[in-house]
């Protein structure tokens, strides 16, 4: 279930808090290294297909849509209820927008984003003279 | 002396540079408390007429940390999710807390717990269980008399 996913899909239109629709912003982890940031957000129940990641302006928007499936019987007792997760985050510039990459697992989002080549620090070797 | 004031004007770049590193992934809005886990994972419990299915949002949570056990008054959920930095890599921020939950049902009729299955999908833990036999709705044929 850690099937890569493409990250811009400028096609698709986001999620909106349609009436009777939750609207969340979920929990998010952002983590950094040399090569890059690595965001882990929480989107139970989000199919990756139903995941929208878009880069606009330094701007990442990140948004996921959960419903109910139809077939589901005669509801009991309901505390989830269908959601639209949104979450945007300023991002640097120091980004690699083109290598952005994302993957879904156990209804956790990873999106990985890679520092520009030119950014990442370098080991500089020192010959003698 | 030129070569030196230049040096620190790059000096003053790599602190605007840090600046921004600084005000990275700055977010426009904050998650409200609804969306974490404070109150522990979030149910919905449906009847599907032959049974019931509890469905339980666990996102990052793996089936081998989960235990579910049942008894006669009620069916019991308990597993944990650790907070982890991967390998090699500093935090930013951390609001995906670790979680230790456990959530018991008390469900509205007798199952069969050694029928039930369990499984996760897309973070989500769906367990179906099959209502004691007695409790199953029958159709009864009418015949004329």
């Amino acid at each position: 279930m850690s099937q890569a996913n493409p990250i811009v899909r400028k096609n698709n239109s986001p999620s909106q808090g349609i009436r009777g629709r939750v609207l969340a912003v979920p929990p998010a982890d952002v983590f950094e290294n040399d090569e890059g940031f690595l965001l882990r957000l929480d989107l139970p129940g989000v199919d990756p297909d139903k995941v929208d990641i878009r880069l606009d302006k330094g701007e990442l928007s990140i948004g996921g849509a959960w419903s109910q499936p139809d077939d589901e019987g005669e509801l009991v007792g309901r505390e989830y209820h269908a959601t639209d997760y949104r979450r945007r985050f300023q991002v640097p510039d120091s980004i690699d927008a083109d290598q952005i990459s994302a993957t879904l697992e156990r209804g956790v989002l990873q999106v990985l984003l890679p520092k520009s080549e030119a950014l990442k620090p370098r080991s500089i070797q020192v010959r003698a003279g | 002396m030129l070569a030196w004031y230049d040096a620190f004007t790059g000096f003053d770049d790599f602190e605007e540079f840090r600046r921004r590193m600084d005000r990275l992934f700055e977010e426009k809005e904050q998650p409200r408390q609804s969306a974490r886990c404070g109150r522990g994972p979030r149910a919905n419990l449906f009847d599907k007429g032959g049974s019931y299915r509890l469905e339980l949002g666990l996102p990052g949570v793996a089936l081998e940390d989960i235990e579910i056990s049942g008894s006669e008054g009620a069916l019991t959920i308990s597993g944990e999710r650790k907070a982890e930095v991967p390998e090699g890599y500093s935090a930013h921020r951390q609001e995906r807390a670790a979680l230790r939950f456990r959530r018991s049902f008390s469900l509205p009729a007798q199952v069969q717990y050694e029928e039930s299955e369990a499984q996760l999908k897309n973070g989500i833990l769906s367990i179906t269980l099959p209502k004691a036999p007695e409790l199953k709705p029958r159709s009864i044929t009418v015949r004329a008399a």
